[in-house]
């Protein structure tokens, strides 16, 4: 089920919202086994828009991991040992439905191996959401290991894992960050709850339905013909990189928001997953500010482990190479997301070595290298193919026609350029409710918010109505359920 | 916050989506049975020939198709061979089935002959089989009644389908910004009250043979025999027939493999099937404008030998 259906915001929300308040006043316990179960029944509906859901193989995780986290609990001579082989399994099961066909296809065939095995292979045999609840229960197991999780309840750890904001793109979830939210017994104010998260809802509803699938239409068509070998123009080939840096940025961000709004109405916070990330002035901020959550990840699991920074400045480039690379393939079995990944390997390597030479650049400058280094960066990103991606590249640099300027295009572009340089998030405009867990570095930044801000009245009230009245019209337009890019991974 | 504040701001959002709705709704009503540039030709012959279908007498002969048998067939010239009244409630081969049932096939009762010259794509699933963007406006043109008639997930899928340009186009006309003056296309062939519509002086232009699948499909065998039995249970007598068509020789083996399918599935269903000589087929020099189109002058050659076919199964008093 999508966030941006009527069957979503009409029938699915209101129906687990009323049911959540109510049995919420009878127990708190019984409201998060209710919430487990709507999640479930959530995952399941996604059967009926198509997608691949497979609700045994979740449940399967789920039991798996919640029992390796007890055998870590309960038996700590053997934990490093139990851990092992709980990330190894959770890992394999990753491996084989999202690289195995990709690992048999593209490196063992060209190598001469052949093996008659009948694996999944692309993107719709990828089970949804298992990237994303699979990275939260390897978090879980590690955290229990260190000893950061201390609650062993079934009920809310099934919760934790299946949240329905959170179950299918992310953000991607701290065991801590999340139980004593599910645990609180404090009575809420549920008004406030549900005006601010429908809010933020309503901001990523406009962001995904007004902003990003409008702008895709500039995008789409162009990659399939330098994917299709057709020769592209340079100013097509500049629309379209823009074109879809803007619609991942509204899509990914509309998103997060939805996510945010929907866990807020419940009264829990999800960690913040986006924040301004075309704003950012180098590549190292740009991945403190875009898929947070994920960049926690491969941090705290990933790149420390591999000795961080603690090994010297070889090391360091190294790890982040390493660490970025996984990232990108992260997001998909496909060269175009490994050349992806190693490019931020290596931005991230020049951005950390230009700093450590003491290296500065004038704000605006290093604002428009970082942007370009993401637009290339979203060339591979989205292409099927290398080939595809560089061939978009080379008509960038000018190798083909000059060609004649789609100035709509350009003009649409331009404008939600300006709406993303000059308008605060929502975070901003909702900073005195916080509806999102912040980092303390990005809780500093937002301080008191901004000069646009919602304050939640009654005029505002309407224009959310009628934002959402709109994007409903809108919606109900669309021959093929608009989808969010990040559900395919 | 005080709670005042949120609710204030919920306050205004649900009363702004409750004003949205009854806007969207005011929008819909008053955009239903305006008949405009856009698809209002085909609104207007669906509303005409239900008309022409209501008035006429009972043991009438009644031809249903898409356009092809309103260009193709020449009810007066079927009344005067077989001695019934006739009437030609032929619209548009792009309109649901399910829209001939409900405007043309639910009127009629015992007695009553109804001839299908089915256009081929009605043997086809997908459109015009299922809901489409032509039949919804055709229906919005025409009135509520078809939308009211739907169960209520087809009435979703019929809101989904309405077009915002057409929308817009029958609000202007409501409103009285617009005035549609039905004079170039199809609008210049006059109708006769029977539903024939005059093409007299339309002269034939070249036109490419139309391409054919070899079998009637699943989903549209379903739905058409389903009205079939519906209806020769009410004593109406069903009677398929092929359509007039302009086929290349490669294409006429399958055109003629699903011809035969549908002739056993009229059977199987409880009607009949008839096949005049030349089986319908038509040549170039025939069509007027499309390949389904004939000339004046061919389509009374093929309304004869239509005649001379259906008084085989029919009682013909000329």
């Amino acid at each position: 089920m999508h966030f941006n259906s009527v069957q979503f915001m009409f029938a699915f929300l209101p129906v687990v919202l009323l049911a959540f308040w109510a049995i919420r006043r009878l127990s708190v316990v019984a409201s998060s086994a209710w919430l487990a179960a709507a999640s479930l029944g959530f995952y399941w509906l996604g059967t009926y828009l198509g997608l691949n859901v497979n609700v045994p193989l979740l449940l399967g995780s789920i039991a798996f991991n919640f029992l390796v986290g007890f055998g870590i609990f309960k038996l700590p001579r053997w934990s490093k040992a139990i851990l092992i082989f709980g990330v190894s399994v959770d890992l394999l099961i990753l491996g084989y439905f999202k690289y195995a066909g990709f690992i048999l296809d593209e490196i063992a065939a060209p190598l001469g191996a052949s093996f008659a095995l009948d694996v999944p292979r692309g993107v719709n045999a990828l089970p949804i959401g298992i990237s994303f609840y699979t990275f939260t229960q390897i978090a879980y197991l590690v955290d229990t290991y260190q000893r950061k999780v201390r609650d062993q309840d079934p009920v809310n750890y099934a919760l934790f894992v299946t949240w329905f904001p959170h179950l299918i793109s992310g953000p991607i979830l701290h065991h801590k960050e999340m139980m004593p939210q599910f645990a609180d017994r404090t009575n809420r104010r549920k008004l406030e709850l549900l005006a601010v998260g429908i809010a933020v809802f309503t901001i990523g509803l406009v962001k995904k339905v007004f902003l990003a699938d409008p702008v895709a239409l500039h995008a789409s068509p162009i990659f399939a013909a330098a994917d299709a070998g057709e020769a592209i123009t340079m100013a097509s080939a500049w629309v379209a990189a823009l074109a879809y840096t803007l619609q991942l940025y509204f899509d990914f961000s509309g998103y997060c928001d939805m996510a945010v709004g929907i866990s807020f109405m419940f009264g829990v916070r999800l960690p913040i997953n986006f924040y301004s990330p075309y704003k950012a002035t180098s590549i190292v901020e740009f991945w403190r500010r875009w898929h947070m959550t994920l960049s926690r990840f491969l941090r705290d699991y990933l790149y420390i482990p591999l000795g961080g920074n603690r090994k010297g400045p070889a090391r360091r480039w190294v790890n982040l190479f390493i660490t970025m690379v996984l990232g990108g393939l992260w997001h998909g079995a496909g060269w175009t997301f490994l050349v992806w990944g190693a490019l931020h390997g290596v931005y991230l390597g020049i951005n950390h070595a230009f700093r450590s030479f003491g290296g500065r650049l004038p704000a605006v400058i290093a604002w428009a290298l970082t942007f370009l280094a993401v637009v290339v960066g979203w060339v591979f990103f989205r292409a099927q193919t290398v080939d595809g991606a560089l061939s978009l590249l080379k008509a960038m640099v000018g190798s083909g026609m000059a060609g004649t300027v789609d100035w709509l295009a350009v003009v649409h572009i331009a404008a939600l350029m300006a709406v993303v340089l000059a308008l605060p998030n929502a975070y901003q405009m909702l900073a005195r409710w916080q509806p999102a867990l912040l980092p303390r570095d990005t809780e500093e930044e937002i301080g008191q918010g901004s000069r646009l801000r919602i304050s939640l009245t009654l005029p505002q009230g309407m224009v959310a109505g009628i934002a959402v009245a709109v994007s409903v019209f809108m919606i109900t337009r669309q021959v093929v359920p608009s989808e969010f890019l990040y559900f395919q991974f | 916050m005080p709670a005042a504040q949120s609710v204030r701001f919920l306050v205004g959002c649900v009363l702004a989506l409750a004003a949205s709705f009854v806007v969207a709704i005011s929008l819909f009503v008053l955009s239903a049975g305006e008949i405009t540039g856009t698809h209002g030709w085909t609104a207007n012959i669906v509303r005409e020939r239900e008309l022409a279908v209501s008035r006429s007498q009972p043991n009438r002969l009644v031809i249903v198709a898409g356009s092809g048998g309103l260009f193709g067939i020449a009810a007066v010239e079927l009344s005067r061979r077989t001695g019934r009244p006739a009437v030609n409630a032929s619209s548009h081969a792009a309109l649901r089935f399910d829209m001939l049932d409900y405007y043309f096939l639910q009127r009629l009762v015992r007695g009553d002959v109804l001839l299908l010259p089915l256009e081929f794509q009605y043997y086809y699933d997908g459109p015009p089989q299922e809901m489409n963007t032509l039949s919804v406006a055709a229906a919005h043109a025409v009135g509520l009644g078809y939308f009211w008639s739907l169960p209520l997930a087809e009435k979703a899928e019929y809101l989904r389908l309405l077009d915002a340009g057409f929308l817009w186009m029958q609000l202007r006309s409501a409103v009285g910004v617009d005035r549609f003056e039905p004079v170039r296309g199809y609008w210049r062939y006059a109708s006769h009250w029977n539903g024939d519509i005059d093409t007299w002086g339309g002269a034939a232009k070249p036109v490419e043979p139309m391409w054919v699948r070899s079998k009637v499909e699943p989903g549209a065998k379903s739905r058409i025999c389903k009205t079939i039995r519906a209806l020769v249970d009410r004593g109406v007598k069903v009677i398929g027939t092929p359509p007039n068509a302009y086929v290349s020789d490669q294409t006429r083996g399958a055109a003629r493999s699903i011809l035969s399918d549908a002739s056993m599935m009229f059977r199987e269903c409880g009607g009949s099937f008839i096949s005049p000589a030349g089986d319908g087929f038509a040549s170039e020099g025939d069509m007027l404008d499309t390949n389904f189109h004939l000339t004046a002058r061919a389509r009374m050659k093929r309304s004869e030998l239509l005649a001379d076919a259906l008084c085989t199964v029919v009682e013909c008093k000329p």
